[in-house]
């Protein structure tokens, strides 16, 4: 048994031995995975591209043998690391307090690092999808996005009930992956 | 195994709490790992972390031992600094009645503790394998299953940041039991403290 709550619906994925090719779209999920829990986005690409160093060489020499194995691996390699670096990590502040005396934490908030995850560019693209939304389902993504209200809160503000309120936020943010040119998997082929 | 959830689709709260900082950790973690394995909940997030960049929040909400400190600290400090001047009130009015005054560890612990992470997997023969983030201050850190009521029904202090329970350690109750970390300091003072898992059943 695992300890997530979650659970797959891709359990016993294609057969054959996954390819070096498929790790290329889980590099943006190790990077967010490791920007949360570091909070530092370099040393999150870091962690990225160690974790995707070492299923490299795992997949080279066959220790991981199906499809569906892959991300269990990469997001085990992952945790470990960013537990290592955690340790590592800790030392080494303790270390800089000792010489520097107590340090303004106040502005380390202020200068996070996680602001600079994504890029102007893209938010620049988001922006104007945004732009192109129903004023309905902008207004959801806003509510949620950038007001963090829940959503029987926006319900409460829309006169909609907590489903309605996930429904127009899922409708919008497929439009919104349409308008950015990402689609999900599967919806392609429903729209082909 | 039964499917405890199955894949959240269309409970979108579920990536934006997530994505905000506002889900308990073991459930971060257990989303985390769905995620690498979903398409559909990846996407989600990653629609979501690229709107809260673009609409002035961060990407992802930090769960960094050091922000979430400050963060906790930050929120406690008025809390905190009535409970030193009451604290110190009491005792000044305990000294005048009393001559001797026994501390309480409970009192003298900090209310400001990180949050470990915690990763329980079920191994071979009933085992179950634990493993959790060491953490800075640490000296030791104390593992404890705990019956349904809450009450302890096995602990141990080790220094290592794993552990394996063997079906002898835990006598089988029949019911739920959970797992809960905590990190000690050199004092034995609770630093930092996981959310309660529950024990995968043998």
């Amino acid at each position: 048994m695992g300890s997530s709550r979650y659970t797959s619906d891709q359990d016993g994925g294609a057969p054959g031995a996954p390819e070096p090719a498929d790790l290329d779209g889980f590099r943006d999920r190790l990077r967010l995975f490791a920007a949360r829990r570091l909070g530092d986005w370099t040393a999150a690409e870091d962690v990225a591209q160690e974790a995707l160093r070492r299923a490299l060489e795992a997949l080279r020499d066959g220790r991981i043998e199906s499809p569906s194995a892959l991300p269990g691996f990469l997001f085990q390699t992952a945790l470990n690391i960013c537990m290592h670096r955690g340790r590592s990590a800790g030392r080494e502040r303790k270390a800089l307090q000792r010489f520097a005396g107590p340090s303004d934490e106040q502005g380390d908030v202020a200068q996070n690092p996680l602001h600079t995850l994504i890029s102007s560019e893209r938010q620049s693209a988001v922006r104007q999808a945004l732009g192109r939304l129903e004023p309905d389902e902008r207004e959801v993504l806003e509510l949620t996005y950038r007001d963090e209200l829940a959503s029987g809160e926006i319900g409460g503000r829309l006169g909609l009930t907590a489903g309605a309120v996930r429904v127009r936020r899922h409708r919008a943010i497929r439009r919104l992956g349409e308008l950015l040119g990402v689609t999900k998997r599967g919806e392609r082929e429903l729209k082909e | 195994m039964a499917k405890l959830i199955d894949c959240p689709k269309g409970e979108q709260d579920l990536s934006a709490l997530y994505l905000a900082g506002e889900l308990p950790e073991a459930e971060a973690q257990a989303f985390e790992k769905h995620y690498f394995e979903c398409e559909s909940c990846w996407q989600d997030v990653q629609r979501g972390s690229e709107l809260r960049a673009t609409l002035g929040n961060s990407a992802v909400a930090s769960a960094a031992p050091h922000a979430a400190a400050i963060r906790r600290a930050r929120s406690w400090l008025p809390l905190a600094a009535a409970a030193a001047i009451a604290f110190v009130g009491i005792g000044v009015w305990q000294l005048t009645r009393q001559s001797a005054v026994e501390s309480s560890p409970a009192v003298m612990r900090s209310s400001v503790v990180d949050v470990l992470a915690l990763e329980v997997s079920g191994g071979p023969q009933g085992s179950v394998d634990v493993a959790w983030a060491s953490h800075s201050e640490a000296s030791s850190y104390r593992v404890q299953v705990l019956g349904s009521d809450g009450l302890g029904a096995w602990k141990k202090e080790v220094s290592e940041t794993h552990l394996k329970i063997v079906p002898g350690d835990v006598a089988p109750s029949g019911k739920q039991m959970q797992i809960q970390v905590e990190a000690l300091d050199a004092m034995g003072q609770v630093v930092a403290t996981s959310e309660r898992i529950p024990l995968p059943r043998r």
